[in-house]
């Protein structure tokens, strides 16, 4: 009852206070409610002015709005009181308050440890140099790396995505190719410049001698190494080749050729390399490290027939079958019978069109840029393996297409003389993609060089192999002549090592491509016999170091067995019908029989390379 | 105060994320009576408030200073939790807040808070969610018409002429007698 007085009370006082204030008054004396005790009067008279300051604010707020409100004052005083009297009692918890601040900074040393801040704006350096601060475990630094990492390369824009973005370069791999002055690179051999392709032709030597030879481009690992169970054979009495030019005349008008070089950006891998200065390891202090760069990563996709892709931040990417995720049924085996089970017929391998569409759909699946790059082709050197019985022939596990890197719209090929470009490899048992390489960067500078245009230089260069002269065994006991058809303006991977500063530069630089008219196809021989096509550089300081220092290379084979264990196929092999004759001479003093002219099957000769290949100039 | 704001989120974006304990303690309790009021169920509340803070500290490297203050964003996570807290609980299919909720379903609603409301919900249910918000950031949340509006994302202005359209609404609907015995009941 006392209570109900007192509400009854105060509206009426609240009215009066509202009243007076409106009018300018001021209370200065605390009015005392019948009943009350001073203290309660006091509390009361202090919260309902409070409330009277705010119901004013209101209304003011009210009438500045709409004036009319005035008419319904009261109504709307009580409408305010009401409300503020109806005010929920929120029940505030002060230990729902501690413990959700225990639980705030539970959350905060997480992301602190993981490194994480997902913000737009550019703050990832500072966040990264606080994890120097503090000491995590090696497995959270790895997650949080690798999922830096990747992030930016998968479909979905997240706020670390973004971040990234923002924060880190992009890592162009785009065809471009920047024009420089003439001689913009410096040497390109002799001293300080050492042609790496002929360090290289150490190895092509042990491939000459194995007969895999030049066209290797696009053969998969697992073709080469299953080649153990190629029968191997007697390599037959020592055989010299001899090229002859047997094309049409030509000329070449051009006193400068363009040069390539392939830059390797390093800005993204500069920075990536902070991510990983981000990674705090118990082991060593990586942050010790400076200037530093990322050179590569590898990321592996744990689901069954996944990838791993190693990411080159100057080089680009190659995908390849993560083996853990892979079947291979056949490493039950303990005997031959077992392996040869699961050995893949001829019948197993899909045409050549349901090949190429499999690694279309790859790469349209992926998003690989295929805009340089030519269409695809089947690498189907294991078909042409001659002078093996069928049932000997090995069914690779994978298969290789090869798209031909296009650059100013030639094709360019390796220093073998096949075709260099982005390669997919298909698994035969199971039908799907299984590598793709060569998915390579393609930022370029272009420089001119003094060019070749002395005819019979090139020619007697051809005739003595190119780029890949030939051995000339003197107690050889026969000699095959090999014609060199009209030659084709192509571009040529040329790696140039400069002794100075340590440096493998990739050149792209013009050569003459000879088709070999007449490829052996005599078994033996054929695994003796390298190369499809004789190359012959067109940048006069690389033609010049290959007259003066190239030393040629052995083809010959002694008689006697070569080691199963290393044969090859020889993937550059012929199956044309077309005959070599041949004259066993004395070996004292060898002769050579002029070898009838065949129609040309070599890839460079196809009309995919005409077009990308223009003859020269006559 | 908000320049202090800005800074505190700053530091926490360049990795000082103990700053964050700051703007917790400055703001728990409004986003809590916030939630509370709309939500009207302690338990209820205290998860949301949970997972707003949770959510602002996880998402603070996103948030731009050019897009409004600290205390706008928190709250316009906050609106955004709850309304997530309804579709995902089910209860009822496009409501915002606990006044949407059919007069039978008492299941998520404090007892007392019910009864202290009850002369007043009837009405304050006919007023649209932004009304009613409006309503418990002025009246309840004392907050000044420039932080609202902030909050709502509208300008100053508009948030008062809704206000006094809301008021209005209620002065129409809501009879003289009925708060006269309201105040007589109390």
């Amino acid at each position: 009852m006392e209570n109900a007085l007192c509400i009854f009370l105060e509206i009426t006082v609240l009215n009066r206070f509202i009243t007076y204030n409106r009018l300018g008054y001021f209370i200065t004396k605390i009015p005392a409610y019948a009943g009350m005790t001073k203290e309660k009067s006091i509390n009361l008279y202090i919260n309902k002015k409070h409330m009277n300051q705010e119901i004013q604010n209101f209304l003011s707020d009210l009438y500045k709005i709409d004036g009319d409100l005035v008419k319904y004052e009261k109504e709307l005083i009580k409408i305010i009181e009401n409300l503020i009297q109806s005010k929920p009692d929120v029940k505030f918890d002060d230990a729902f308050k501690e413990r959700l601040k225990t639980e705030i900074m539970a959350k905060i040393d997480e992301l602190k440890k993981q490194n994480i801040v997902k913000t737009e704006k550019a703050n990832v350096p500072s966040i990264f140099d606080n994890l120097f601060l503090n000491r995590f475990s090696f497995a959270i630094g790895g997650a949080v790396f690798v999922a830096l990492i990747m992030l930016p390369f998968l479909m979905d824009k997240n706020n670390v995505t973004d971040n990234l973005a923002k924060k880190f370069p992009a890592i162009n791999l785009s065809q471009k190719i920047s024009k420089l002055d003439k001689g913009a690179f410096g040497k390109l051999s002799g001293e300080g410049a050492v042609d790496a392709n002929i360090s290289a032709k150490g190895n092509a030597t042990s491939e000459r001698a194995y007969g895999l030879g030049g066209g290797s481009a696009g053969i998969s690992m697992d073709m080469t190494a299953k080649s153990v169970i190629a029968p191997g054979g007697y390599f037959p009495g020592m055989t010299n080749y001899e090229y002859v030019y047997a094309g049409e005349e030509f000329t070449i008008t051009e006193n400068e050729v363009e040069v390539l070089r392939r830059l390797k950006d390093k800005t993204a891998a500069k920075s990536y390399s902070d991510i990983v200065k981000g990674i705090n390891i118990d082991l060593v202090n990586l942050s010790k490290f400076n200037d530093t760069e990322l050179i590569n990563i590898s990321i592996n996709e744990d689901r069954e027939f996944g990838y791993s892709y190693s990411l080159s931040f100057t080089e680009g990417v190659s995908i390849y079958s993560n083996w853990e995720k892979w079947p291979h049924p056949e490493q039950s085996c303990r005997d031959e019978a077992c392996y040869t089970s699961f050995r893949l017929k001829e019948g197993d391998v899909p045409a050549d069109e349901e090949l190429i569409a499999l690694a279309d759909g790859f790469i349209k699946e992926y998003g690989i840029d295929m805009s340089h790059y030519g269409a695809g082709k089947v690498q189907d050197f294991w078909r042409q393996y001659t002078g093996v019985p069928e049932s000997d022939i090995y069914i690779p596990e994978e298969v290789s297409v090869l798209y031909p890197l296009i650059i100013n719209g030639k094709e360019v090929y390796e220093n073998g003389g096949s075709k260099s470009g982005l390669g997919i490899n298909i698994n035969i048992r199971y039908k799907k993609v299984s590598a793709a390489y060569s998915i390579i960067a393609q930022n370029y500078e272009s420089s001119n060089y003094d060019g070749v245009t002395n005819i019979d230089d090139i020619l007697n260069s051809a005739k003595k192999g190119g780029m890949t002269p030939i051995y000339r065994n003197e107690i050889s006991s026969e000699t095959v002549k090999l014609e060199m058809d009209t030659p084709l303006t192509i571009l040529l991977k040329y790696y140039s090592y400069n002794q100075d500063n340590g440096k493998s530069e990739e050149l792209i630089i013009p050569a003459l491509l000879f088709p070999v008219k007449n490829i052996p196809t005599d078994a033996n021989r054929n695994i003796g016999y390298i190369q499809q096509n004789v190359i012959v550089p067109l940048v006069k300081e690389i033609f010049d170091q290959y007259q003066k220092e190239q030393v040629p290379q052995p083809i010959l084979f002694e008689g006697k067995p070569v080691d199963t264990g290393e044969i090859a196929p020889a993937d550059d092999t012929q199956t044309d019908a077309g005959t070599v004759d041949t004259l066993t001479v004395p070996e004292e003093k060898p002769t050579t029989t002029d070898v009838p002219a065949e129609t040309p099957t070599s890839e460079a000769t196809e009309p995919a390379v005409i077009e990308n290949s223009a003859p020269v100039a006559r | 105060m908000e320049q202090s704001d800005e800074i505190i989120v700053k530091n926490c974006q360049k990795g000082e994320l103990e700053q964050f304990g700051i703007l917790y303690e400055k703001y728990v309790k409004k986003i809590y009576s916030f939630v509370y009021f709309k939500i009207q169920h302690k338990e209820s509340a205290e998860d949301i408030t949970v997972k707003v803070f949770i959510k602002a500290l996880d998402k603070i490297g996103s948030f731009k200073h050019s897009e409004g203050t600290f205390q706008a964003w928190i709250y316009k996570i906050a609106r955004n939790t709850i309304i997530d807290h309804y579709r995902t609980s089910k209860i009822e299919a496009n409501i915002e807040d606990a006044w949407d909720l059919p007069d039978n379903n008492n299941l998520e609603r404090d007892l007392d808070l019910k009864v202290r409301l009850e002369a007043v919900e009837k009405y304050l249910k006919k007023l649209s969610p932004e009304q009613r918000e409006l309503i418990i950031m002025r009246v309840w949340q004392d907050m000044p018409y420039r932080e609202i509006a902030e909050i709502l994302g509208k300008s100053e202005s508009a948030c008062k002429v809704a206000y006094s359209r809301a008021i209005g609404q209620l002065r129409k609907d809501l009879p003289l007698t009925l708060f006269i015995a309201l105040c007589l009941l109390q």
